[in-house]
């Protein structure tokens, strides 16, 4: 046995559909990538399938790791054959959001994204629609301000959650400026009419004030 | 060949064979498995040296895929069989690696002799 044999093994595995995936298909290692779930169209995730064989697929033969790269290639496309062919259009480019948000971004990594219309946003009626960065939108990071907005604003339609994890992701727009923590400024104000003060209440700050600055 | 619990005794072509490999090759018979055949170094030496029956080496990969494909498309596959097969093409590599490496130390070795 010599390298030249296993070379030729290596390189068997690229062109030949040699790699089992289940349930009963054959791939070659081009149409494989080393994942647990295949997020990239066309391609067959086999980590879960070989635990622990990363060096044998991924080292040897050249099942490529997915990279960041190939997640925006793939929103691009997605976005660009438009929701009429694809099945679960939206939930597509949420998950894929939410997997690019993990890559370690770069605002120049995401460049090609800039203009699309990836961001799903709940409009006044309720309706969710894709919209691209330079639509006006919000997005909400509290919840008192997710009550107090819900139906009154457009709002990037990810969850208070989500949109905490989602920090990398759309820090790479330049989107800062539309989170409503930024965008709001709180008011406390005292209505006519109401202006008696309270004795209790009243006399009970007067207690404590004393206690505080004795 | 003699009998097991999945089938009869039967004779088989030298070229069919394996000397060493493992229990699950589908596309040869390694026959170093069988009972009959361990443990008797007159028999192995016969069997290698005079009707050349080889040991599993990189080289007979292929067929095995072959194989194995055939078998699936007959719906007898099992993922536990192809997963052993992935491991051993690694450890056959991996030994090849080892051997070449061996070899390129014993000629550093004879050319400074």
């Amino acid at each position: 046995v010599n390298q030249d044999t296993k070379k030729g093994i290596s390189q068997n595995f690229r062109h030949q559909n040699l790699i089992f995936v289940a349930p009963g298909q054959w791939r070659s290692a081009i149409d494989c990538i080393w994942a647990t779930t295949s997020q990239i169209e066309g391609k067959f995730a086999i980590a879960n399938q070989y635990v622990a064989m990363d060096e044998f697929f991924v080292g040897f033969i050249g099942v490529t790791v997915p990279y960041l790269g190939m997640f925006v290639d793939e929103m691009k496309n997605l976005i660009e054959s438009g929701p009429g062919l694809v099945l679960g259009f939206e939930r597509r480019v949420r998950n894929l959001i939410l997997h690019i948000n993990t890559l370690q971004p770069t605002a120049e990594s995401l460049q090609p994204l800039w203009e699309l219309a990836i961001f799903p946003v709940k409009l006044h009626d309720g309706r969710v629609k894709l919209q691209p960065r330079s639509f006006d939108f919000a997005i909400v990071d509290r919840q008192n301000l997710a009550d107090a907005f819900d139906g009154r604003a457009r709002l990037l339609d990810f969850s208070l959650e989500e949109v905490w994890k989602l920090e990398p992701f759309l820090s790479c727009f330049d989107l800062e400026d539309r989170y409503l923590s930024r965008m709001v400024e709180e008011r406390s104000s005292i209505k006519e009419g109401s202006s008696d003060p309270h004795s209790v209440l009243t006399r009970n700050l007067r207690r404590k004030a004393y206690a505080l600055f004795r | 060949l003699s009998s097991d619990e999945l089938q009869k005794a039967t004779w088989a072509y030298p070229s069919d064979c394996l000397w060493e490999g493992p229990i699950y090759w589908r596309s040869k018979t390694p026959l170093a498995n069988f009972e009959e055949y361990k443990d008797k170094t007159i028999l192995a030496d016969f069997l290698q040296r005079t009707l050349e029956v080889p040991n599993l080496s990189l080289t007979h990969i292929t067929d095995e895929f072959s194989k194995l494909k055939e078998l699936d498309y007959q719906g007898k596959m099992d993922l536990t069989n192809i997963q052993k097969l992935y491991k051993k093409i690694d450890e056959l590599c991996l030994a090849a690696d080892a051997s070449a490496r061996m070899q390129t130390r014993y000629v550093n070795r004879t050319t400074r002799e």
